[in-house]
C-alpha cells in the first residue's frame, strides 16, 4: 500500500525535528554499531568459562564438560538413559558434530537433516556462548536447521570451549565476523535453558512447548 | 472478544473489588513479579545506567524514525522478505487476512502480539473462516475462555489453577472427562500435546515482534515457551506485526534494550529464547517459512509521536510499572476495559482510543510515582498522566461537579483574605458538629469519602487565625510579617 | 538543592503550613513551629499563604495551579529556607512550581529560587539542621508510613526514623508495605472511594500486621485518609503526623479523628 508508506512516513517527518545532521548521526550509528553499557558480568577474560557454567546452570540447563570428541557419544547416552529417553539423535550437519563418532554408541541412532516431530534428540553446533547470561547463540544454516533447537525433547548444544565470549555484543561481532557486515542468517536465536512457563498460578514449571531439557556440552579442544 | 469497555472503569473495578477468587489471586500478586525484579537487579550493579542507555537509544530512534523505518525496509527486502505499511487497525487486519488468503490459510498459530490484540485480529480472521491459534499457554487458556488478557506479559494471571482446569475440560474433548488436572504440570502437558498438533499443521505463523532492528532489517522475538519459534519456524509463511515504534538502530542497541527487558518483567536475566528473524528462509536452509511479511502498524503512534506524550512510546512491554502499581494490584486487569492495564495502559489507552472513550485511565491514579521508579525506559509516568488530565481540562472532558469544586477552591486559594474568613467558618463548624468524637460520620458533599470513612475534624480554629492571635499577643500592635 | 555541610547559624525559615494542617489539624503547625525553633531557627508564617496549589495541578487546571503558585511564590520570597510539614507540598514546590513557569523567564528563576531553598519538615531538621529530639517519651509501637511524594519525588525515608530513634520509648517496626500508596491521592480518593478503600484496607492491615499499634507520617492527607479509615473500622490503631510526636505534644493533643477505644 504504496499511499499508507507514504502518508506513515510524511506523519513521522512532521512529528520529529528537522535536522540537517540527522541523516548523518543515523548513518553513522548504524556503520559504526557502538556498543552501550557492557556489565561488569559480561566482560572478557578467563573467567568466562566459569562464569557461562554458572549462569547456564541457573537457568536449568545440564552442562556437560568434555575434553574430546570422542567423549560426547557417551556423555549424551547415559543422558538419555537416565531421562529414560530413546536413543535416536538428530544431528548437525556441522564438521564438528560430523566428526563424533556415534558409532561407538550402541544406544544411539543418528540421523541429519531438518528436525521432525518425534525426534527425541537432536545436537546443533552454536556460534558463540555468552557468558553474563549463560547463553548459546545458534545461528541457522544448511549444516544447522533451526527446527532442530525447538521440536525435539532434549535439546543438545554443542559448544567449543573457545567460542565462550563475556557478551552478547562479543557474540555480534563473531556472528558479523561469520556472515558479513549487515548481512544475517535467517535465524539467530539465543537460547538459555530450557523452555518453561509460569501462566499458570505463577508456578514456575520447566517444559513448555520448546525442548524439555536442555543440555550443552562445553568442548575443551587441545 | 477485545471489546472496548473503558467507559464502565467505575463498574469494572466494584466487579473486581467484590470477586473474592479474582482478590485472593491479587492478594499474592505482590510476591510474585516484584520479588523476582528486585532479586535480579541486586545482581546487576549496572541496571540505573543500563536504564538510561536504554532510555537515550530509545529517543534517539523517534527521533530518527523515518530514516530508521526506511532502512529497516531495505534490509527486510534484501533479505527476501515484504513489508507492508497500515495507518490503522483496518488497514492491517485486511493486509493479514490478505495473506492469509493468498496462502490459502485455514489455520494460524499465533505467538504473543499486543499489537495483534489491538487490532483485533483473531477475531477479524474468524469471522473470515481462518482459525488462529493461539500459543502462549496465558494467551491459549483465554482464547478458549473468550476472555481478554488481564496483564501484557501474564494474560492468565486472574486466573485460578482450579478455572484452568475446568477450562481444559470444557474444551479438550477427546480425553477421559474426569482425569485428574489437578498440578499445573499435568495441564502445562496437556496444553502441550495440544497445541504440538496445531503448531505442526498451521498454514500460517502470526507473531509480534519486541523490538524492530533497522540494522539488519530483523525482528526480535522474546518468549520463554518456545512457541514463537514453532509459530514461525513450522508454517509456510511468516506474519509478523508490529507497530513503527518498536524500531532500534542496532544490533548493540537491542542488546542494551534486552538487558532491561527480562529483568523488569518476570526477574529473569534473559529469557529463555530470543530470537532475530531476518527474512525467509535462504536456499541452503532445511527448514523455515517461504515467506516473510512484516506488517508495520502506525495506528495512532505518529499522533503520540508528534504530542507532547511522546514518551510513552518507549515502552517495550515489560508490564513492569503494572506490576508495581498499588491500583492495579486492586483492581486487576480486565477492570481497565481494554487491552492494556496499570500505568502504562493508562496513558497510552486514551492516545489510542480517544480520551472521551478512556476518560477514567488518567485519572484512576493517586500518581504515587511507584510505575516511574521500575520503568527500565525512564518514561515518567505519573507526569504523562497528568498531561492527559491537563487535555481533559481544557476540553471539558473532566466532569461537572469537579470541575466546579476546583474552580471554588482555586478562586478561594487566589484570595487570602476570602480564604482565611471560609476556612475559620468551616473549621469551626465542623469542630462543632463532631464535638467530644473528633471525627465525623457523613459530612454532606463528601459523600466519597465518608461512605467509607469517618472525617477526622479540625481542631475549631484555623493554624492562621491561631498563629495570628498568638503573634499578636507577642508584639502588641504588630502584623506578623517577616523578621 | 543545597547542601550546607556545615549547620546554617540562625535560619529565617517561613513555615509553609499547607492547607491541610492549618485548616484540619493546627496542632501539626504548631509541633512544626516548636521543633524549627528547637532547632535554632527563626520562624515566619507568612500571612498570604494559602495553597500550593496542588489540587488544581494534579486535576489538569494549569491555569489556576499557576496563579496559585505564582500567589506562594510572592508569599515565601526572601526567606533563607521554606519548610512544609509535608511531602506533596513541599515537592509541589520543590519538582513542579519551576517547570509550570517555563515560558515566563522572569517567574521561572522566581520559582527556581523557591523550590532551592524549600524543604519538607523531617529533611531539613536532619539534613540541614542536624536536629534530633531530646528528652523526648513516646511509649508506642510505631510503622512508620512513607507519603509517596515525600519518598519518591524529595527521598524523604530515613529522616523521619531518624527522629522516631531519638525518641524515648518508640519501638518502631517496618511494615513491608510502608512505600506502598494509601490510596488517599488527593481527589482521587472521592473520585474512585472503592478504589481507595481498598487501599487503605491493604495499608491498615500491613501495619496491624507489625504488631504496631501506632501509625506516624509526615502528609496530613494520608494520615486523614488512614484514621478515616481505621475509625470507620474499628481497628486498633491510633494516627499522628511525625512532628507531633517529634515535638513531644502528641499525648496531649490526642490521636488524628480520635482514639481507637472511642
Amino acid at each position: 500500500m504504496s499511499n499508507a508508506r507514504r502518508d506513515i512516513l510524511a506523519a513521522v517527518a512532521a512529528a520529529t525535528e528537522k535536522d540537517p545532521n540527522a541523516a548523518a548521526r543515523v548513518a553513522d550509528r548504524l556503520s559504526v554499531h557502538a556498543a552501550n553499557v557492557i556489565p561488569q558480568r559480561g566482560a572478557e577474560g578467563e573467567q568466562v568459562v566459569s562464569r557461562f557454567i554458572e549462569e547456564a546452570e541457573r537457568a536449568g540447563t545440564d552442562i556437560r564438560q568434555v575434553s574430546a570428541l570422542a567423549d560426547i557419544p557417551g556423555v549424551v547416552s547415559a543422558y538419555l538413559r537416565e531421562q529414560n529417553l530413546a536413543g535416536d539423535v538428530r544431528i548437525s550437519s556441522d564438521p564438528i558434530s560430523l566428526n563424533i563418532p556415534w558409532a561407538d554408541e550402541a544406544l544411539i541412532a543418528v540421523s541429519h537433516g531438518a528436525a521432525e516431530p518425534d525426534d527425541t534428540a537432536s545436537l546443533s553446533v552454536a556460534l558463540c556462548g555468552i557468558a553474563e547470561t549463560g547463553t548459546v547463540m545458534m545461528k541457522s544454516s544448511a549444516e544447522n536447521p533451526v527446527l532442530l533447537n525447538y521440536l525435539p525433547f532434549l535439546h543438545v548444544g554443542l559448544l567449543p570451549q573457545s567460542r565462550i565470549v563475556g557478551s552478547l555484543e562479543m557474540a555480534w561481532s563473531a556472528l558479523r565476523r561469520a556472515s558479513g557486515e549487515g548481512v544475517m542468517p535467517r535465524m539467530v536465536n539465543l537460547i538459555t535453558g530450557p523452555s518453561r512457563t509460569a501462566d499458570i498460578e505463577q508456578e514456575l514449571l520447566m517444559g513448555a512447548h520448546g525442548p524439555q531439557k536442555h543440555m550443552v556440552i562445553i568442548l575443551k579442544e587441545e | 472478544m477485545n471489546q472496548i469497555k473503558t467507559a464502565r472503569f467505575r463498574e469494572n473495578a466494584h466487579d473486581a473489588l467484590v470477586d473474592k477468587q479474582l482478590q485472593a489471586v491479587l492478594g499474592k500478586f505482590s510476591d510474585g513479579f516484584p520479588v523476582k525484579r528486585a532479586q535480579a537487579i541486586a545482581r546487576m550493579p549496572e541496571f540505573d545506567a543500563l536504564r538510561d542507555a536504554a532510555r537515550d537509544i530509545k529517543n534517539h530512534a523517534l527521533e530518527n524514525l523515518g530514516a530508521y523505518l526506511e532502512e529497516f525496509e531495505a534490509k527486510v527486502v534484501a533479505s527476501g522478505g515484504k513489508v507492508h505499511w497500515c495507518r490503522d487497525a483496518e488497514e492491517a487486519r485486511q493486509t493479514v487476512l490478505s495473506i492469509c488468503r493468498d496462502a490459502d490459510a485455514k489455520t494460524v498459530t499465533k505467538s504473543k502480539s499486543m499489537i495483534g490484540e489491538e487490532v483485533g485480529i483473531n477475531d477479524f480472521l474468524e469471522d473470515n473462516g481462518v482459525e488462529p491459534i493461539e500459543t502462549d499457554l496465558g494467551e491459549y487458556i483465554i482464547q478458549l475462555r473468550k476472555e481478554p488478557p488481564s496483564h501484557i506479559i501474564a494474560p492468565a494471571i486472574h486466573l485460578s489453577k482450579q478455572q484452568v482446569a475446568d477450562t481444559f475440560r470444557d474444551n479438550h474433548r477427546n480425553r477421559v472427562s474426569d482425569r485428574p488436572l489437578e498440578s499445573p504440570r499435568v495441564m502445562l502437558d496437556e496444553a502441550r500435546e495440544e497445541l504440538r498438533g496445531k503448531f505442526l499443521g498451521a498454514d500460517v505463523g502470526l507473531t509480534g515482534a519486541n523490538m524492530l532492528i533497522a540494522e539488519t532489517g530483523s525482528i526480535v522475538l522474546v518468549t520463554n515457551e518456545g512457541n514463537a519459534e514453532l509459530t514461525c519456524g513450522l508454517p509456510r509463511v511468516h506474519v509478523a506485526m508490529a507497530s513503527i515504534e518498536k524500531i532500534v538502530p542496532t544490533l548493540e542497541d537491542a542488546s542494551t534494550v534486552l538487558r532491561v527487558l527480562a529483568r523488569s518483567a518476570t526477574g529473569q536475566d534473559m529469557s529463555v529464547y530470543t530470537s532475530f528473524v531476518t527474512g525467509p528462509r535462504r536456499s541452503e536452509d532445511l527448514d523455515g517459512p517461504e515467506e516473510f511479511h512484516v506488517v508495520l502498524l502506525d495506528n495512532g503512534r505518529t499522533e503520540l509521536l508528534a504530542s507532547e506524550l511522546r514518551e510513552i512510546l518507549r515502552c517495550i512491554r515489560c508490564g513492569s510499572c503494572i506490576n508495581h502499581c498499588p491500583v492495579y494490584e486492586a483492581i486487576g486487569g480486565h477492570a481497565y476495559g481494554w487491552i492494556y492495564p496499570g500505568p502504562m495502559g493508562a496513558v497510552l489507552t486514551p492516545g489510542l482510543l480517544g480520551m472521551e472513550v478512556a476518560n477514567h485511565h488518567p485519572n484512576a491514579s493517586t500518581l504515587c510515582g511507584r510505575c516511574e521508579t521500575v520503568c527500565p525506559m525512564r518514561i515518567p509516568l505519573p507526569s504523562l498522566l497528568r498531561k492527559w488530565r491537563e487535555r481533559q481540562f481544557t476540553a471539558g472532558v473532566t466532569p461537572v461537579t469537579s470541575r466546579y469544586g476546583l474552580k471554588v477552591w482555586a478562586a478561594l486559594a487566589r484570595n487570602p483574605r476570602w480564604y482565611r474568613g471560609l476556612t475559620t467558618i468551616t473549621s469551626a463548624l465542623l469542630a462543632k458538629v463532631a464535638g467530644k468524637t473528633g471525627r465525623l460520620r457523613r459530612l454532606p458533599l463528601a459523600g466519597g469519602w465518608t461512605g467509607s470513612r469517618d472525617m477526622p475534624a479540625p481542631q475549631s480554629q484555623t493554624f492562621m487565625a491561631q498563629w495570628r492571635r498568638r503573634t499578636a499577643a507577642r508584639k502588641p500592635g504588630s502584623r506578623p510579617g517577616r523578621s | 538543592m543545597e547542601t550546607s555541610s556545615t549547620k546554617p547559624d540562625a535560619p529565617n525559615v517561613a513555615l509553609f503550613v499547607t492547607c491541610l494542617v492549618d485548616v484540619m489539624r493546627p496542632s501539626t503547625g504548631f509541633a512544626a513551629v516548636t521543633l524549627l525553633e528547637a532547632a535554632g531557627c527563626r520562624v515566619t508564617v507568612p500571612d498570604a499563604q494559602t495553597c500550593c496549589g496542588q489540587p488544581a495541578y494534579n486535576a489538569g487546571d494549569r491555569k489556576d495551579a499557576r496563579a496559585i503558585a505564582r500567589l506562594t511564590i510572592e508569599a515565601f520570597d526572601g526567606f533563607d529556607y521554606i519548610v512544609a510539614p509535608s511531602g506533596s507540598c513541599a515537592g509541589m514546590i520543590k519538582m513542579h512550581y519551576p517547570e509550570m513557569f517555563a515560558d515566563d523567564p522572569e517567574m521561572k528563576k522566581k520559582a527556581e529560587a523557591v523550590a532551592s531553598r524549600t524543604w519538607e519538615l523531617t529533611s531539613f531538621l536532619v539534613d540541614v539542621m542536624e536536629y534530633t529530639p531530646t528528652d523526648v517519651r513516646f511509649d508506642r509501637h510505631v510503622s512508620y508510613h512513607d507519603s509517596c511524594s515525600g519518598l519518591r519525588e524529595l527521598g524523604v525515608k530515613a529522616q523521619p526514623r531518624t527522629l522516631l530513634a531519638n525518641i524515648d520509648g518508640v519501638e518502631l517496626t517496618e511494615g513491608d508495605s510502608a512505600e506502598v500508596c494509601c490510596g488517599f491521592g488527593g481527589l482521587f480518593c472521592v473520585k474512585y472511594p472503592e478504589i481507595s478503600t481498598a487501599m487503605v484496607d491493604k495499608k491498615i492491615d500491613d501495619i496491624l500486621a507489625t504488631g504496631a499499634n501506632t501509625v506516624v507520617a509526615g502528609d496530613l492527607g494520608c494520615l486523614m485518609n488512614i484514621a478515616g479509615r481505621a475509625r470507620r473500622r474499628g481497628a486498633p490503631l491510633d494516627v499522628w503526623h511525625v512532628a507531633e510526636v517529634a515535638a513531644g505534644i502528641a499525648d496531649e493533643t490526642g490521636p488524628i479523628g480520635g482514639d481507637a477505644e472511642d
